[in-house]
């Protein structure tokens, strides 16, 4: 049975394939260092259109005589204050570009002017090496160091000084954990286990935070982390759900050092999820994308009643076993770090690799 | 099609979920068609896989197991293809997908409530995000409204308009303004446009938007104002999801190879399926299927070959969340028989969002999950009576599949969570697709016509029970009517019907009886206000014979405790209770 597979990995080599929506333009080169906030490449992503009415303005309502006035070609730049279509010799109408743009349509003794906007930037999202640039598209980062997958992400980047303000897998971050703690907080990256108050998610942008780790938070503070700026992952869920001890060591011995997130929404049609590296010199080891699910796998529980709860998978059980819920599924039985052996579906297991 | 349907014996139909793979085998057995087995894999649509290969090898691999039939080369891991004398392999292959991207679809007509309205049912009537409408009543200036198209970004345009005699002027206004947007567009993101309007403008609408993009030509969905005609236009969005998706996702080109007709999207197969039962059952109410997948909630209302389709972009899995920007939080909680917070409840709703596949393995998990389609069933029908307004409460049967309701823990639980959602009124008979091979024989019936019905008779499905359910306006616990049920046997069960109650007589598979009903009340049944007696011949089922007399709607009541009281009596009525 093929594995869900999260990674949380102290030491891998990953490749990262970052791309634009739409055709652009690339700003880095094969072979370059880039950091998480760099911008790879831009594009004209957003549409943006005035419609000069040429036709009614000065062509009295026909098309044909509207399309004659046009002085300008479908593809030209016009600067603001530019003609675009005039009448008459003494007494002369004129329409002219409210902005800068390029002319994109002429119908029916109609203008439809592209305005300038701000280009729609690819960050990096990743500190590492461009392996492999796609044409007009993005590139490939390869990356050496530790990686976190995350399950949720508000879809922003960033990255700064890991900082750990949770003494246990299950510390809740309050807002007098925040004034308290004697470091400087500007410029860093927050961990904690747990938040469930509005304020302090508020307070991170506020203290001028650069992203925000937890391995839980309610669900009904999806929209405030989605309003900020920074990047905020959860590795574990929605309630409230222990930090699994593998990414608890991995982020405890990066304490300090310099870590990136990529906050991106969990898409398996794409292969995104919200990743947390944190870069090193050596390189590391591919990390493993396809397993078969077997005895001796490192798994995390992510359903109740053990949603949480680490362990090693024991036997995966032939045949569908009956769960207290009375559905029946394929199951393995899980030693759980705390020792105890307990019935799984394997579903609701993910093997940390 | 093949001249040799005749000689073509096993068919192997394959549906690509969100969530499944599975693969079903039908074959010849004492003569006729029958379903053999089903194998079943996780889907690799996605991420790290992104080829719907492995979970085919995978589902293959099952279904040999559990049949001991060969249908994988043991040098090459192909599938067998065609069946050899030794029983290894399969004749056909059909393929059905809801997984991958729902296609974002633009209706784009004229008036609302006639052309933009029938662009609208065909939209819903496939896996789809309705991402802009644009008809004449569109306020928004011109420019505006070529920036909210231009950054929707649809893959696909229903270009509507103009009845027979009708508009063409105005048709070919709007012809202009898609060919305008799909200059503006670099070449690979520019829609399909499937023009469904006037025919009498189609060919100088092809002719302006073929140098553009690709254009599908079909009947006009509105050919008159009282007249509405999807089915050829539904046909052309099959063809496309199949194309769009074919070049998204990797295997599909290769198996198209191996397929008898092209893939179809599983919500059109099984909608298929329910125009040919409403043909076989004339009983004047419409047959009804229901779809409750991971991915989407599916919908199909059926009678004299014509159908509705409703696909609501919300289901059972990742889309789990969607279903909250349809409905409120309340109105899931409201279904559960157990107290938690509404913190709690949208905790657990988000977590299945982010964990699709898992499985609910203790009772307040799996009360969670049968609220959830509940309301996801409630939300859909009521969605689907605003769409139409001929679709009603009556219907005869239900057919119902999807994971939800085929793998729940008793027949019991996936009726009560049928009735629940569906609220049907009269009599109705529920029927279980537990192997979920209703739109796998909708798929089929093109290349087997004969497969469909003989399969249909030979046991695939779980026949759930007879539901007798009056609307009556008395007070909470008044007998409204005796029901008396009289076995072939000879022997007798009566029972006193209260407003508010379900009752569950018992009735196996294999047994006979005749019900009489009985009512000094006004009682509404199928429709009709009807006092005095009532009798029918009933056959058995899993769940015997249910008198559902809750009311239509169901009322729940606002006290927490209560509510919470009632729907446990309820479910004690039933046996449904989580165990």
């Amino acid at each position: 049975m093929l594995a869900q597979i999260t990674h949380i990995l102290p030491s891998t080599n990953i490749r990262r394939v970052r791309i634009l929506p739409v055709d652009g333009k690339l700003l880095v080169r094969a072979g370059q260092q880039v950091a998480a906030m760099d911008v790879l490449a831009e594009a004209q992503n957003e549409a943006k259109h005035i419609l000069l009415d040429v036709r009614k303005v000065l062509g009295g309502g026909s098309a044909v005589r509207g399309k004659e006035l046009v002085e300008r070609s479908v593809g030209e730049i016009v600067q603001e204050g530019d003609i675009i279509a005039s009448m008459g010799s003494v007494l002369r109408k004129q329409i002219h570009a409210p902005q800068a743009g390029v002319i994109a349509a002429v119908e029916n003794g109609q203008v439809y002017l592209r305005v300038f906007t701000p280009p729609s930037q690819l960050k990096a999202g990743y500190t590492g090496i461009v392996s492999e640039i796609i044409p007009e598209r993005g590139a490939i980062i390869e990356i050496n160091g530790a990686l976190l997958q995350g399950v949720w992400g508000n879809k922003k980047v960033n990255g700064g000084q890991l900082l750990m303000l949770a003494d246990a897998a299950d510390d809740s971050l309050t807002l007098q954990k925040f004034d308290s703690t004697p470091e400087q907080l500007r410029g860093k990256v927050l961990f904690s286990a747990y938040c469930e108050e509005e304020e302090v998610l508020q307070a991170v942008e506020s203290r001028s935070l650069r992203g925000l780790i937890l391995a839980s938070m309610p669900a009904k503070l999806i929209e405030t982390a989605n309003s900020l700026a920074v990047p905020v992952i959860l590795l574990e869920g929605f309630g409230r759900i222990p930090l699994n001890k593998f990414a608890y060591e991995v982020l405890s011995a990066n304490q300090r050092r310099q870590i990136t997130l990529n906050a991106a929404v969990w898409d398996d049609y794409i292969g995104e999820r919200p990743e947390i590296t944190i870069p090193a010199a050596h390189e590391g080891h591919p990390a493993i994308e396809m397993e078969v699910l077997k005895p001796g796998q490192h798994v995390r529980i992510h359903s109740a009643p053990y949603k949480g709860e680490g362990g090693v998978i024991d036997e995966v059980l032939p045949g569908s076993s009956l769960l207290p819920s009375g559905l029946r599924a394929i199951s393995a039985l899980v030693k759980l770090d705390g020792g105890e052996r307990v019935l799984v579906p394997v579903m609701n297991l993910d093997v940390i690799e | 099609m093949s001249n040799n349907i005749i000689h073509a014996e096993s068919v192997m139909a394959v549906d690509f979920g969100s969530i499944n793979t599975r693969a079903h085998l039908f074959d010849i057995v004492e003569g006729s068609y029958h379903f053999i087995a089903s194998g079943t894999a996780p889907s690799t649509v996605g991420a790290p896989y992104y080829d719907v290969s492995e979970s085919l090898r995978s589902a293959l691999i099952a279904l040999q197991n559990i049949t001991g039939r060969i249908l994988l080369d043991s040098k090459t891991s192909r599938l067998c293809m065609p069946a050899a004398e030794d029983g290894s392999g399969i004749d056909r292959l059909v393929v059905t997908m809801s997984a991958g991207r729902k296609l974002k679809i633009l209706p784009f007509g004229i008036l609302s409530d006639v052309s933009l309205k029938s662009a609208r049912h065909l939209a819903s009537s496939t896996y789809h995000h309705l991402v802009d409408i644009v008809g004449l009543g569109d306020n928004r200036p011109l420019d505006a409204r070529l920036d909210d198209i231009l950054n929707a970004n649809p893959d696909i345009i229903i270009l509507a308009g103009g009845t027979e005699r009708g508009a063409s002027r105005t048709v070919m206004k709007n012809a202009s303004m898609v060919a305008l947007i799909c200059r503006l567009l670099p070449r690979e993101n520019r829609p399909y446009v499937v023009y469904a309007g006037n025919r009498s403008a189609a060919l100088r609408v092809k002719e302006l938007l073929e140098k553009h993009t690709s254009v599908f030509i079909t009947s006009n969905i509105r050919p008159a104002i009282d007249v509405e005609d999807l089915a050829p236009a539904q046909e052309v969005l099959a063809d496309i999801f199949e194309q769009y998706h074919s070049q998204q996702i990797g295997g599909l080109s290769t198996l198209k190879s191996l397929c008898s007709i092209p893939l179809m999207p599983t919500a059109f197969a099984f909608s298929r399926m329910l125009r040919y039962l409403s043909h076989v059952h004339k009983t004047g109410k419409g047959v009804l299927g229901v779809d409750l997948g991971a991915g989407s909630t599916t919908l199909v209302k059926a009678e004299d070959g014509v159908v509705h389709s409703e696909v609501q972009p919300f289901g059972m899995g990742r889309e789990i969340t969607g279903l909250l920007e349809k409905c409120s939080l309340e109105s899931i909680s409201r279904w559960l028989p157990i107290e938690m917070s509404a913190d709690a409840l949208l905790d657990q709703i988000w977590n299945k969002n982010l964990f699709p596949s898992s499985i609910p393995a203790t009772p307040e998990a799996l009360a969670v999950e049968h609220a959830v389609a509940r309301q996801a069933l409630r939300t859909a029908v009521e969605s689907a009576q605003e769409q139409h307004p001929d679709w009603g409460d009556v219907f005869e049967p239900i057919l119902a599949t999807g994971a939800v309701l085929g793998l729940s823990a008793s027949p019991l639980q996936s009726l009560h969570i049928l009735l629940d959602g569906i609220q049907p009124v009269g009599i109705t008979t529920f029927i279980l697709d537990t192997n979920a091979v209703l739109a796998s024989l909708g798929a089929a019936a093109p290349v087997n016509s004969l497969l469909p019905v003989q399969v249909l008779e030979s046991g695939a499905f779980t026949m759930l029970a007879t539901v007798v359910s009056p609307v009556c306006r008395e007070r909470f616990g008044t007998t409204v009517m005796q029901a008396r049920l009289v076995y072939d046997s000879g022997d007798e069960l009566t029972v006193n019907v209260k407003q508010g109650m379900i009752e569950v007589l018992p009735l196996p598979p294999g047994y006979k009886a005749t019900l009489h009903l009985q009512s000094e009340k006004n009682v509404s049944l199928d429709g009709c206000q009807k006092r005095g007696k009532l009798s029918l011949k009933v056959n058995g089922a899993a769940c015997g014979l249910v008198i559902d007399a809750r009311g239509r709607p169901i009322l729940l009541p606002q006290d927490d405790e209560l509510r919470r009281s009632r729907l446990r009596r309820w479910a004690a009525a039933m046996d449904s209770f989580p165990a």
